[in-house]
């Protein structure tokens, strides 16, 4: 089930009125919350339910075997619990990439050693529970007191972020779960601009940028002019922002009017003037992760300058394959890492000086997030290699139209537009009574409905993560 | 639920506070430097206006009943997309009712401007796929069923059991058709080969890959043109009669490369009320006939050269069977369409016909099958190209193809218990 559906719409009518009515009994609202986050997640294929419900009662059990355990055996015991996560996430998501890799080496060398290969269904959002599971159990191992079951079964499947985020810790949900949300402070009016915004952000531009220029351009770079790979290059930039923030805006709105406040996701990325600055404005919730759960993990910037620089290349591999199985992920992750550590390089030559020539700043770090966007989009490393041949070399008629052109510079120029007016428009929209915010809600509905024209919504980008 | 303060203003403070601040969770003592931060996120809490629970609800209903009476086409239309059972029901009722009642109102004019201003097109009132059958099915038996919907086939309904589609006997032509066509052109870089290659979702991948394969060879003009979740057997929802009018008219393709049937595996309706179960020779005779239908719209007597791929067969058995029965029924089609040809491409993305996960390509196992167990990933896809490729090198004049990847043997076909609907 994905949010912008009638189906959604009819599971929300029913779990939002229902979620207040028992709010204030938390030992009927959790319940009823933790089934119907089952229920949202069993709409795709039910059978991944019971993959959910084994990592919760994996995760907890272990996270209280670590708060009962002695200190000396902690570790083994967070170890273990990550090794069962990180075989979940394996099996499923990385087996096929393994197998195949696997088998094409040894084949290679004249020592072939199949391994059996399978086809492994991807279960929705594993990579986004797995992660919260594990960050669960490290923070339980650095001194978290394990919260009770059925708050971490709701913590883990709780159905606004359950999909693809934002990536919540059980410190900023949880205590949240504990006390009744009060029904006379919903944050209606931002919610309903979070969520009518990423709606228009994602059937206005994202997918019309993908179906006008970006998937016939990545699809058959052979068949376009070199304008048309640069504006697909950049219309990419645009289209991704605007689908993954665009699903992680609906997921704070429809928290929000559950009266639940998750973490900031974005905060215009493409005004970023370093990468460093760029990873602390996308997705921020899997930048933080990676930073406590993993860059820190493997000794953050305390073991001395090269080690400091390995583990940064090392992270963004890591976040690069977190992605998917394939090798342009891992490139994406290394052009990243590899910049951020540069970037590192350069600041400890200069010292900690503000940021000189900021212009040319942003223009090297936008160009450096498009580049790798390339490798992020692209099926495979050939397509990657015609887009630039098809840069260099393709001459033609462009087949840009003005609409896709301005879509572009819309989706770009919005990241650097002043939030005032839109603080004031709220403020505004929220004097104004329940009917003339319903019709400016319903023509929100209407154009969307519109656009899409009763085919749905295209599945977000973020889903097969 | 309390729900009583309707007209209290959304900031005027509530008469009695309800505990906000949440119970910070409790930590062991102290261990390290790398402590989690506790309690983050509800930092901006108060920077935004808030209001009630009823008041938002009451906003909420309100605008749900203006954007269903404005959107009511939409919805039926999605409805109509919708797997026969409750929810479509439910979803049909409302459109219908949301319909109606829009009609009274007047207000159905929004809706209709601003479809045709976004150059989306209506469904006729009656499919002309449908429209055409009445004096086919006057002469078959029918099977009277309650619902005009279409329904799923139920388990055991198969009459007999249908021939593997690798297994496919030639065809012979109608005799009755004129199956003679005009010699095709020399295509040049000034005036290319317009290649149209549509379908359903089994379409998305194979258009770019085949477009990108056939302009290595020789000057082409490619255009994919995709719906996904349509067929043959639901022209209510979209009538693929209307498609093929439309993409004659707008891409002017000298050949067209269609790959659809993923969504077909379902019995058919017609107006009347009449049925065909899915896997039945009426069923079979029925889709032929469709099929048959939209091949001529887009050959137009042979001026045009139409490839309608054979369905791969999908993982699930039933599913595979039924997609024989679409096989048979295209191949027969296409024998009696001047222009038209029916390619079966099940050699190299088959094991001898059956359904495949892998197979081995120049010496290496790929993987060429969706998650799904119905759709082709673009390794499968790029088979298939390369399948289709030499056709058209041949057909259309355009230089010698590349090789195709060598397709050895099948190296496995398991699959994991659990698979996506």
């Amino acid at each position: 089930m994905i949010f912008p559906t009638l189906e959604f719409a009819a599971f929300f009518a029913v779990v939002l009125p229902v979620s207040w009515a028992l709010m204030p009994r938390p030992r009927l609202w959790k319940p009823f919350m933790l089934a119907a986050s089952y229920v949202f997640y069993g709409s795709a294929d039910w059978h991944f339910v019971f993959l959910l419900i084994a990592c919760t009662f994996w995760n907890q059990i272990l996270a209280i075997a670590i708060d009962w355990a002695h200190e000396r055996y902690r570790s083994w015991v967070l170890g273990f619990a990550l090794a069962g996560d990180l075989s979940l996430l394996g099996w499923f998501k990385y087996y096929g990439f393994f197998a195949g890799n696997v088998a094409a080496f040894t084949s290679r060398m004249g020592l072939p050693m199949p391994l059996p290969l399978l086809q492994v269904a991807l279960p929705i959002a594993i990579s986004f529970f797995t992660f919260q599971a594990m960050s669960y159990v490290i923070d339980v191992r650095r001194g978290l007191k394990p919260v009770r079951f059925i708050d971490f079964a709701l913590y883990l499947a709780f159905f606004p972020h359950l999909i693809a985020g934002p990536i919540v810790r059980v410190t900023e949900l949880v205590p949240q779960f504990a006390a009744p949300r009060d029904p006379r402070r919903i944050e209606a009016t931002r919610a309903f601009g979070l969520i009518a915004g990423g709606l228009l952000k994602k059937v206005l531009i994202a997918d019309v940028l993908a179906s006008q220029l970006v998937d016939p351009v990545f699809g058959s770079p052979a068949l376009h002019s070199r304008i048309d790979v640069l504006a697909a290059v950049y219309g990419y930039a645009v289209q991704i922002y605007c689908d993954f923030s665009a699903y992680s805006d609906m997921a704070i709105g429809i928290a929000l009017l559950l009266g639940f406040h998750f973490p900031q996701n974005f905060n215009r990325p493409y005004t970023a003037l370093t990468l460093q600055d760029f990873w602390r404005r996308w997705h921020m919730s899997l930048s933080r992760w990676l930073r406590d759960y993993l860059y820190i993990g493997l000794g953050g910037n305390r073991k001395g300058r090269v080690k400091t620089y390995r583990n940064l290349i090392l992270t963004f591999i890591l976040g690069g394959l977190w992605h998917g199985a394939a090798w342009n992920f891992i490139l994406w992750g290394s052009l990243h890492g590899g910049g951020l550590a540069v970037e590192r390089w350069h600041q400890e030559r200069t010292g900690s000086r503000p940021v000189r020539r900021p212009r040319l700043r942003w223009l090297l770090t936008f160009n450096l997030v498009c580049l790798a966007w390339v490798f992020f989009r692209a099926d495979s490393l050939n397509t990657v290699r015609e887009l630039g041949t098809q840069l260099l070399q393709g001459g033609g008629a462009t087949s840009l139209t003005t609409p896709v052109l301005l879509l572009i510079c819309l989706g770009l120029i919005l990241q650097f537009v002043p939030r005032q007016p839109f603080s004031r428009f709220r403020e505004t929209f929220a004097r104004w009574g329940p009917v003339p915010q319903g019709f400016v809600l319903a023509s929100v509905l209407f154009v969307t409905a519109a656009l899409v024209s009763g085919q749905g919504v295209a599945p977000f980008i973020y889903y097969r993560f | 639920m309390v729900i009583k303060d309707l007209k209290r203003p959304y900031n005027q403070a509530p008469p009695r506070m309800v505990v906000l601040t949440p119970r910070p969770l409790e930590m062991r003592p102290h261990r390290g430097a790398d402590e989690p931060q506790a309690g983050a996120s509800a930092a901006d809490l108060n920077l935004s206006p808030t209001t009630s629970v009823a008041r938002l609800l009451l906003t909420l209903v309100i605008a749900a009943v203006v954007a269903v009476l404005f959107t009511a086409r939409g919805i039926i239309h999605s409805g109509e997309g919708m797997d026969p059972g409750p929810a479509q029901t439910v979803t049909l009722a409302i459109g219908h009712g949301a319909l109606d009642a829009a009609k009274f109102m007047h207000i159905t004019g929004p809706w209709d401007r601003v479809e045709a201003a976004l150059g989306h097109k209506t469904q006729p009132a009656l499919p002309p796929l449908l429209a055409s059958a009445a004096d086919h099915v006057s002469r078959s038996a029918v099977h009277p069923v309650s619902s005009n919907r279409a329904v799923r086939r139920p388990a055991g309904a198969r009459m007999k059991p249908a021939r593997s589609s690798r297994q496919l006997r030639p065809v012979r032509p109608d005799p009755g058709a004129a199956l003679s066509t005009p010699p095709t052109r020399i295509p040049t870089p000034a005036v290319p080969l317009r290649l149209l290659v549509t379908g359903d979702s089994l379409s998305g991948y194979l258009g770019p890959e085949l477009i990108n394969e056939a302009s290595r060879v020789g000057p082409v003009l490619g255009f994919v043109d995709t719906h996904d979740g349509t067929g043959l057997t639901r022209p209510d929802f979209v009538d693929w009669s209307v498609v093929a009018r439309q993409q004659v008219a707008a891409d002017n393709p000298d050949a067209i490369v269609v790959l659809m049937g993923g969504n077909d595996f379902q019995n058919m309706t017609l107006p009347g009320g009449q049925y065909f179960a899915a896997g039945t020779p009426r069923w079979t005779r029925e889709y032929q006939r469709r099929a048959a239908i939209c091949m001529r719209i887009w050959s137009q007597n042979g001026k045009r050269r139409v490839y309608w791929l054979s369905m791969p067969p999908a993982r699930d058995p039933t599913w595979a069977r039924d997609d024989a029965q679409i096989n048979i029924a295209l191949q027969r089609a296409a024998a009696s369409v001047p222009g038209a040809q029916f390619v079966n491409i099940l050699g190299p993305i088959t094991n001898r016909g059956q359904y495949a996960d892998f197979v081995s390509i120049n010496g290496r196992p790929t993987l060429i099958r969706e998650p799904d167990g119905v759709h082709l990933n673009i390794a499968g896809s790029d088979l298939v190209a390369h399948e289709v490729l030499p056709i058209l090198v041949h057909q259309w004049h355009l230089r010698a193809a590349p090789p195709s990847p060598r397709v050895r043997e099948i190296v496995g076909s398991g699959r994991s218990k659990m698979k996506m609907p």
